[in-house]
């Protein structure tokens, strides 16, 4: 089956960003594709290059990289939420004169119809909220 | 291949980004051309109280946002009786007036779309 | 035929009670997260009246000390198995 996983919550907002990567390794694991994971709201900042969590602590970030470069999976984040919320890739640090970039490799920019699109496309969508 | 998408927002505004985000979910499906239908659960139905004046705590009016939703063809908010209920509120003095629909019509409308979309 | 994701704690009581007010016979409802909680004895007799079958997810009520004998866990394979045999997902949060 194809699944696109959606993801609202920042890394210690809540425990649903950990959800859904487990959910995510889970679907890979069986055989299922994931079409996108498409980050929204303060799920922008699991994208987040900056994040430095002590080394006995787990990071997000690097884990859906990790999970990304394993199975080649398409990362996105909502171009809008990120940019209002400080994640800027290359290209729009420039746009708005911001003196760094922080989207981690593998991540991407997009608009929301990448969530649309991914919702036509996929058997499953399947939203990990918190923090309404 | 289309699919119909059922929003559901339960946030008051203004308490988070979460009612424009809803918005912004609603329109884009409608960008795409999908069928797509708003229901402001719980304190969502906030966002239809009418004569709100968000510049006076300097945000843009989410309640004039769901006013413009007919241009884009979405035409129907939907809420719950007990939404309503919770807040003594009733549909007729909220703007946009919304679709009342009782805890049956709730199961069908959500057994009506394929994709749920939830904040 | 739709699978609920439960993930707000019972002290959320606005979220069960949108969220139970959607279920039918043939949803099931998936405690994850917070919404573990509601496997606590104290809560588990509002969780017998819910209409749908209820699970819970199993890591999430390990890891958080509830016990959960009497209520059927899953592991994230199963959860996967679940959201693949509903037509959809709803998120309660």
């Amino acid at each position: 089956m194809i699944f696109t996983i959606v993801v609202h919550s920042a890394p210690y907002q809540s425990g649903s960003a950990a959800t859904a990567l487990r959910f995510t390794r889970a679907a890979l694991d069986a055989g299922h594709r994931i079409h996108r994971v498409f980050f929204y709201r303060e799920g922008v900042h699991n994208a987040s290059a900056l994040a430095s969590p002590p080394r006995d602590e787990r990071s997000l970030p690097a884990e859906w990289q990790a999970v990304a470069q394993e199975y080649d999976l398409d990362l996105v984040v909502c171009i809008a939420a990120a940019v209002r919320r400080g994640v800027l890739n290359q290209e729009e640090a420039r746009r708005y004169e911001k003196p760094a970039a922080n989207l981690a490799e593998g991540f991407e920019l997009s608009g929301l119809g990448q969530l649309v699109e991914a919702s036509i496309q996929s058997d499953r969508v399947v939203t990990f909220g918190g923090g309404r | 291949m289309s699919k119909s998408v059922l929003v559901i927002c339960r946030s008051a505004p203004y308490r988070s980004s979460a009612a424009r985000d809803a918005l912004d979910m609603a329109l884009s499906c409608a960008v795409f051309e999908l069928p797509v239908s708003l229901l402001l659960l719980d304190d969502a139905v906030l966002q239809l109280l009418p004569g709100q004046q968000s510049g006076a705590i300097g945000e843009k009016s989410v309640n004039a946002m769901l006013g413009a939703l007919p241009m884009y063809d979405i035409d129907r908010i939907y809420t719950s009786l007990a939404s309503l209920a919770a807040h003594g509120l009733e549909a007729e003095s909220l703007d946009p007036s919304p679709e009342v629909l009782d805890a049956d019509e709730l199961k069908q409308l959500i057994d009506g779309h394929e994709v749920v979309l939830t904040l | 035929m739709t699978l609920h994701l439960l993930g707000a704690s019972p002290s959320d009581r606005a979220t069960f009670e949108s969220c139970r007010s959607t279920l039918t016979e043939q949803d099931t409802l998936l405690l994850l997260e917070e919404g573990c909680y509601w496997a606590l004895p104290h809560h588990r007799q509002e969780l017998s009246r819910i209409p749908a079958r209820v699970v819970a997810l199993g890591p999430d009520c390990l890891a958080r000390g509830i016990a959960t004998e009497g209520l059927k866990t899953v592991d994230d394979a199963e959860f996967v198995v679940l959201a693949t045999e509903h037509a959809r997902t709803v998120s309660w949060y």
